[in-house]
C-alpha cells in the first residue's frame, strides 16, 4: 500500500465542517503548529528509539 | 464520571485518550497487547489485551461506557489487518453492550471538489486511493453492525507519542 496514494490531500484538499460538533460541544481545541511542533521535537528528543509497534 | 476503555492505549491516539481520561477523571482502562504501565499516570487501569481475540476484549470492556478504538496495523497489511481487529471489536462491543467510539479519517473522501470543499456528516464516500477504500470499508462495516457508536472524523495527527511514520521526518530534521 504505497504512503503517497493520497496525494489527492495536497493537491485537491478538503475542509471538514465542524458546526454540529460546535453545537453540542463547543469550540474544538486546537494547539498552535509553534507550539504542538516544539513539544513534538522534545518528546522525540527525550524518546530516542520509541515506536508505537508493539 | 464515564469507565472509558481505550484500544491500542501504547500508540499515538491511545496514548493521547488515556491521558485526557484520566485527567477528565473517568475510570480508565487502558488495553495493550504488550502491558507497558509506566507509560500513564497510575490512576490508569493497564490491561493486556489482543484486540484479535473477541472473548478477552468483551472481558476487557464489560461495565464500561464507551470502548474508545485506537489500534493501528502496519500499513502494508491494512487490507487484511483491520477489516478483522475491527470486527472483533464490534463483536465484543455489542456481546458488552458497550458503545464504540471510532476515528473516521478523510481519505475514505478522495479528493476534494473544487476549491475550499466543505465536508458535512453528509458526504457519501468516494475513495481512489487503496487506504482510503479500507477505510470507507470499515465504515460501512461500523453502519451495517447495528451497535451503539460514534465516529469521531480526524485529519491527520501527529504529536508526543506519536512515532510511527513520523521518526523519520524528526530525524531528517536532526541530521547526525
Amino acid at each position: 500500500m504505497s504512503p503517497t496514494d493520497i496525494g489527492h490531500l495536497w493537491t485537491d484538499p478538503i475542509l471538514l465542517d465542524g458546526t454540529r460538533y460546535r453545537a453540542r460541544f463547543g469550540d474544538v481545541p486546537a494547539t498552535p503548529y509553534m507550539a504542538g511542533i516544539r513539544e513534538t521535537l522534545a518528546w522525540f528528543e527525550q524518546h530516542p528509539f520509541a515506536t508505537n509497534s508493539d | 464520571m464515564s469507565a472509558i476503555a481505550i484500544l491500542g492505549a501504547g500508540g499515538g491516539l491511545g496514548h493521547a485518550c488515556v491521558v485526557k481520561s484520566v485527567a477528565a477523571e473517568h475510570e480508565t482502562r487502558a488495553l495493550m497487547r504488550v502491558p507497558r504501565a509506566n507509560m500513564f499516570d497510575a490512576r490508569a487501569r493497564v490491561l493486556a489485551c489482543d484486540a484479535l481475540d473477541a472473548a478477552q476484549l468483551t472481558r476487557a470492556i464489560t461495565g464500561c461506557d464507551a470502548l474508545l478504538y485506537c489500534v493501528n496495523a502496519p500499513l502494508a497489511r491494512w487490507s487484511r489487518d483491520l477489516p478483522r481487529l475491527l470486527a472483533s471489536a464490534i463483536e465484543a462491543c455489542r456481546a458488552a453492550n458497550v458503545r464504540l467510539i471510532f476515528p473516521g479519517n478523510v481519505w475514505s473522501y478522495g479528493p476534494g471538489k473544487g476549491e475550499h470543499d466543505l465536508v458535512d456528516e453528509a458526504r457519501s464516500f468516494t475513495p481512489t486511493s487503496n487506504k482510503g477504500r479500507v477505510r470507507a470499508r470499515l465504515e460501512a462495516m461500523l453502519a451495517q453492525s447495528g451497535i451503539r457508536q460514534v465516529i469521531l472524523r480526524l485529519p491527520e495527527f501527529y504529536g508526543p507519542n506519536v512515532a510511527d511514520g513520523h521518526r523519520p521526518l524528526v530525524d531528517r530534521s536532526h541530521p547526525a
